[in-house]
């Protein structure tokens, strides 16, 4: 696995705050996850473990200057472009890194047309971590093809990464285990998979994939279907009924589905409405379950599914089985 | 002989300079009616197409042409180079570079000055009102200086010529 880390994000602040934070040395700014900017609060690092103010000991208030011009060098001397991004208050960049930013709303017809007078920023630094699918491939290939999969994880458990990872390797291909690149349609509804900003994925997600930026998962997943004629189609967290008609709509048109979930055990998710009836209709023939315990990006357990009986429309009846071979690497810890 | 080549070097000398003076004046105009037509072009790529201010003035400037293009294209090259400064900052620079050579006056730049202030520091609307208020600020001095190189420029030229006649023969 390589962690590939690049300060692409220095070159984001302006100079007065440049300097703030290249005072800290590059191995501690290495653990850094996210940098929040408050005006009237000094800069505050947050780690994994600890939080920094910044200049140490307890820091120096922002001017509001510094948030402006920060904002306004994140977004390219270019807010006008970002009619969208204003609205939902978030916009990707460069390198991926997500900026978070509130400030008084602007209403139009009750409802945030855009924001206006930023007075918080917080932006959280992205990592784009190379590997993690590896050892998991093998499992979830079959006969040259990707079987439809399901990540599931509570939160900060790393599956955003997994999910770019293994669109990555699928769009690649993997001669090896006898799966050629594939095409990937990927709807990102948040920009957190491929990252993108204005227009351009700023995170790999390989060469066969197209992104369909900031659209509704369902709507999305629809169109890809139609215009894209993807041999897999991947989102990021389903949950909404909607989304699971067209998860059944793909299983039957014989489209492999990636997709991740919020739930912490095939218990939860079974205990989610939508999710109960995408894992019993047997749309995924794979089940990954990620642990935060551990560190984000972890495996608990891999799930396959064995069909009993075949039921219309692609749905199936069967049961959920831990991958034998999953199991015994975990036990013998490798 | 002498004397007869020195009347014409008069005579050449302070024609020139009338002449001089009118093209400055004809120059003058067109910069700002170039600067007109630059903001409306630099306002359909922002308010319609979206473009990165870098972009939207480079592609500007590409259009225009001249010192007023150069000016542009030098805001976006330096915008371009990511370099921590906001485009307020950049602007400011590039007008006190390009100013004396775009021949503008106090109030000219100064509304050049105002709108690189408000460029690409907000939403859509906003930028298109900032935008229209310099290009109506500016069009307003286009004119004037448009009337005054129509009639300066001759002036000029006949009080060149005729400084020279009279020198000749008060001299001669």
């Amino acid at each position: 696995m390589t962690v590939s880390f690049t300060e692409t994000w220095l070159e984001l602040f302006p100079a007065r705050l440049r300097a703030l934070l290249t005072e800290a040395p590059p191995e501690a700014r290495r653990r850094w996850q996210e940098i929040r900017l408050r005006i009237g609060q000094p800069v505050l690092v947050l780690t994994a473990r600890e939080e920094i103010w910044l200049p140490r000991p307890e820091g120096i208030p922002l001017l509001p200057e510094d948030l402006q011009t920060t904002f306004q060098i994140m977004t390219q001397n270019s807010l006008y472009a970002l009619e969208e991004e204003l609205r939902r208050g978030f916009i990707t960049l460069p390198g991926g890194h997500r900026l978070g930013f509130v400030g008084h709303a602007v209403l139009e017809r009750g409802r945030i047309r855009l924001l206006r007078q930023i007075s918080s920023l917080n932006l959280r630094l992205a990592r784009a971590v190379e590997g993690v699918a590896e050892p998991l491939l093998p499992l979830l290939v079959a006969g040259g093809r990707f079987l439809s999969t399901l990540i599931i994880s509570p939160p900060r458990g790393g599956k955003t990464t997994l999910l770019r990872d293994l669109i990555r390797s699928i769009s690649r291909g993997r001669p090896d285990l006898g799966l050629p690149g594939r095409q990937v349609s990927l709807v990102d509804e948040r920009s957190e998979v491929a990252g993108t900003y204005l227009g351009r994925p700023q995170l790999d997600v390989g060469p066969r994939t197209d992104v369909l930026d900031g659209a509704p998962k369902a709507e999305g997943m629809l169109l890809m279907l139609r215009a894209m004629s993807p041999d897999v189609l991947a989102t990021d967290e389903l949950g909404e009924a909607a989304e699971a008609v067209v998860v059944a709509e793909a299983a039957k048109a014989g489209v492999a589905v990636l997709a991740t979930a919020h739930a912490g055990s095939l218990e939860e998710a079974r205990q989610r409405p939508v999710l109960a009836e995408l894992l019993a209709a047997g749309y995924f023939q794979r089940l990954i379950v990620l642990d935060a315990s551990h560190g984000p990006g972890t495996v608990k357990a891999v799930y396959r599914f064995a069909p009993t009986r075949e039921e219309r429309d692609g749905a199936c009846s069967g049961s959920w089985v831990p991958c034998s071979f999953w199991s015994e690497r975990v036990a013998s810890g490798t | 002989m002498l004397r007869l080549l020195g009347a014409l070097f008069v005579l050449v000398g302070t024609g020139g300079l009338g002449y001089l003076m009118a093209v400055g004046l004809t120059e003058h105009a067109a910069n700002l009616r170039r600067l007109v037509a630059a903001l409306q072009h630099l306002e359909s790529e922002i308010v319609f197409a979206s473009l990165p201010l870098s972009q939207a003035l480079r592609r500007t400037g590409r259009v225009i042409g001249g010192e007023v293009g150069q000016f542009m294209e030098a805001v976006a090259a330096s915008l371009a180079q990511n370099d921590g400064r906001t485009s307020a900052v950049v602007w400011r620079e590039a007008l006190a570079a390009y100013g004396p050579e775009l021949l503008l006056s106090a109030a000219e730049s100064e509304i050049l000055a105002s709108l690189g202030a408000a460029l690409g520091g907000s939403d859509r609307e906003d930028q298109a009102k900032h935008l229209a208020l310099a290009r109506a600020g500016l069009q307003r001095y286009a004119d004037e200086a448009a009337e005054k190189a129509t009639k300066g420029k001759k002036i000029w030229y006949y009080l060149g010529f005729s400084t020279g006649a009279l020198l000749v023969l008060v001299f001669y």
